[in-house]
């Protein structure tokens, strides 16, 4: 069985070195992005397994990125799991309904990461 | 016999005139029903005459005014409606011309010992006709002629009975009105908006109290004052040229400013509003001003902004605190799983304060945002179907180390076994981690800790108790306010933002649930959590 590829979607560049530097040691692959138009494009050059998207992106936010992606039946079965700062205007329940399967509040402990990963893609 | 009918006529003429002269000088009724009694006395010569009124208080016809029965037994004579003469006329709203004895023996229950067989009788009663129903008689006895009662006569006392009806009905409608009027002056004095009226001059005509508070003076004092000498000159313009326009266009007028009257010193932002008064032909050209006092609606207005400015201020803080909490709790966390090689004792100690007071600040930041939650309204919890006993268990493990370095004996005990109980895990795991928190904090080295749950009929009971400095009862109920902490040299030492109760009880509420501090317990503290069943 082949590694699993992680696309990761954050603006902050030291979430995701730390986040790639883990999830690379727990046996991913992983491939990031820097806002929700490059987040787009990366999905279908990378063909990602799962997809960690941050809420608060510039150009275009998360869920706006999330339902593209669930409207496209090219990319509508990859799984996609939100990552959120908590601000105002997200919520577990928004994100649901553009689309995710789980969502993450920041901070976290990265095993939770991985344990959501496991219980995704098995 | 023309001639004397003639000036009988006059006479009469004379009479009706003088009582409804007496009516509209707007004499007393009293003065008016015994002038009136008096004047028929004299000018039909007869013995008696007297005006019985209903009483409504005891529901008998009373005598308000006599002319030949002694004042003495006025108050003996009571007629119920409906009984004896005077009761049936008033009963049937007709006149009754008693003419003999045994016409008077029908109709009277107990025949006056007064009439003898051989006594001459001639007694017409007429109804006081009110609206509704017939307040009263008039009874006229006997001509001293020992002559009958003419039909001249007879329209002449028809036509007193209407004029005093007519004087009755009147005094009824004038109370009536009286007390409305009473009644609207009461609403309009009592009113929170100041009530002015104006007239074409600009001139107070009158004021209620909260008006004349508002202009900084009594409502006596401002009557027949211009308008003008209580603000400034500019807004005194723009308020009479609105009166003005009122009255031109017969339409409202309104205005919101700040009314800086000229004794209060301030000025209150205030909405007047200017409508033309209908009662035209008395008073032409006349406008009420109401005046509503703002500052309260401003206030309330501001602290909504303010609180407004708050929870965006607390969303944006926790949102840019987290932010960089994750970077930092996930290197944390890189470093604690691969540890560099060669770490000296005082990095790895290093290492474990950015470790903990990471955690600290992150459970500071998660309390935030709850805060922010219960406050908007959107926390929210989730039940799930739950071990609570496991789940109690496993809160209180990370609690174990630092139990064992401040040297606390801390126990769990399962009275009885709880079936699995539809909850929020999570946010009951955070509850008893709250009061876990508290009781390690406040309890002092060699102390006890005790985690302890049981079931009822139809709750779970969880308590936790600790051997430490325990809660004065003067904060018993002001400690799961938010931010609120005992001052003491532990909360200032150990510092915390006073959230861990306030969360926890808002918690354990959404579950229906209670939380309290056990009295009874005086060797420290007992928080007691009562949950409801749920199937
Ligand atoms: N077990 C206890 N013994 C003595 N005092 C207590 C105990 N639990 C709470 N208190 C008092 O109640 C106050 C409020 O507690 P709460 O948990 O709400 O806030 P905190 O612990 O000060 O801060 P935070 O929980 O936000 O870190 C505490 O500051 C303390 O004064
Ligand atoms: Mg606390």
């Amino acid at each position: 069985m082949g590694k699993k590829k992680i696309l990761l979607a954050d603006d902050e560049e030291d979430i995701k070195t730390v986040i790639k530097l883990y999830l690379e040691s727990k046996g991913y692959d992983v491939v990031t992005s820097y806002d929700g138009l490059d987040t787009l494009d990366k999905v279908k050059a990378e063909k990602p397994d799962l997809i960690l998207l941050d809420i608060m992106m510039p150009v275009i936010n998360g869920f706006e990125v999330c339902k593209q992606l669930k409207a496209d039946e090219n990319t509508s079965h990859i799984p996609i799991v939100m990552l959120s700062a908590a601000s105002h205007a997200d919520s577990v329940e928004r994100a649901i309904e553009a689309g995710a399967l789980d969502y993450i509040m920041k901070p976290f402990e990265p095993p939770r990461i991985e344990a959501i990963l496991k219980k995704i893609l098995g | 016999m023309s001639g004397r009918r003639a000036s009988a006529d006059s006479q009469y003429l004379g009479l009706l005139a003088c009582i409804s002269e007496m009516i509209s000088s707007g004499k007393d009724l009293d003065t008016i029903f015994s002038q009136t009694v008096h004047l028929i006395q004299s000018l039909l010569h007869v013995k008696r005459c007297s005006i019985l009124i209903m009483d409504s208080k005891t529901g008998y016809l009373k005598v308000k005014a006599a002319a030949g029965v002694p004042r003495r037994l006025w108050p003996k004579i009571k007629i119920r409606p409906g009984h004896g003469i005077a009761g049936r006329v008033l009963s049937r709203r007709k006149p009754v011309l008693v003419k003999n004895r045994r016409e008077l023996l029908e109709m009277t229950e107990q025949p006056s010992r007064r009439y003898t067989t051989h006594s001459f009788i001639s007694i017409p009663l007429l109804p006081l006709h009110g609206k509704g129903h017939a307040p009263g008689v008039i009874n006229v006895a006997n001509k001293v002629t020992r002559e009958a009662f003419t039909p001249h006569d007879l329209d002449l006392l028809q036509a007193i009975a209407g004029l005093l009806s007519l004087l009755l009905e009147n005094t009824r409608l004038f109370a009536l009105s009286q007390n409305a009027k009473k009644r609207l002056a009461d609403m309009i004095e009592s009113l929170d908006a100041g009530i002015i009226t104006i007239n074409g001059d600009h001139v107070i005509t009158h004021c209620n109290q909260r008006a004349a508070s508002l202009l900084g003076c009594t409502p006596v004092r401002a009557k027949q004052r211009p308008l003008a000498s209580f603000m400034d000159k500019k807004t005194a313009t723009v308020l009479n040229s609105m009166m003005s326009k009122s009255l031109r266009t017969k339409s409202h007028q309104e205005i919101e400013l700040d009314l800086l009257t000229r004794s209060a010193g301030s000025s209150t932002p205030m909405r007047v509003t200017i409508v033309p008064l209908a009662s035209a032909p008395l008073k032409p050209r006349e406008t009420m001003m109401i005046l509503t006092d703002l500052s309260l609606r401003r206030e309330i207005a501001e602290l909504k902004h303010i609180d407004q400015l708050k929870s965006s201020f607390m969303s944006m803080v926790s949102h840019e605190l987290r932010t960089p909490l994750t970077p930092i709790t996930g290197a944390l966390h890189l470093l604690k799983e691969n540890p560099p090689l060669h770490l000296s004792p005082t990095q790895n100690q290093m290492l474990n304060i950015i470790r903990n007071n990471t955690n600290r600040l992150t459970a500071l930041v998660n309390n935030l945002l709850d805060v922010t939650h219960i406050e908007n309204q959107t926390f929210a919890i989730q039940r799930v179907p739950t071990d609570l006993q496991e789940m109690i268990d496993s809160a209180v493990e990370p609690f174990r180390a630092i139990a064992r370095k401040k040297k606390i004996h801390l126990a769990v005990r399962h009275v009885n076994c709880i079936p699995p109980m539809a909850l929020d895990d999570k946010r009951i795991g955070q509850v008893i981690h709250n009061l876990l928190d508290n009781a390690v904090k406040f309890t002092p080295s060699k102390g006890r800790i005790r985690v302890e749950t049981s079931i009822t009929e139809n709750k779970v009971i969880i308590r936790v108790q600790d051997s430490g400095i325990g809660i004065d009862k003067s904060h018993k109920e002001k400690i799961f306010k938010k931010f609120y902490q005992v001052d003491n040299s532990i909360s200032r030492q150990w510092g915390g933002a006073g959230l861990g109760l306030y969360i926890a009880k808002a918690v354990i509420n959404m579950h229906n649930g209670d939380i309290e501090i056990v009295d009874s317990f005086k060797k420290g503290t007992e928080f007691r959590i009562t949950l409801p069943l749920t199937d």
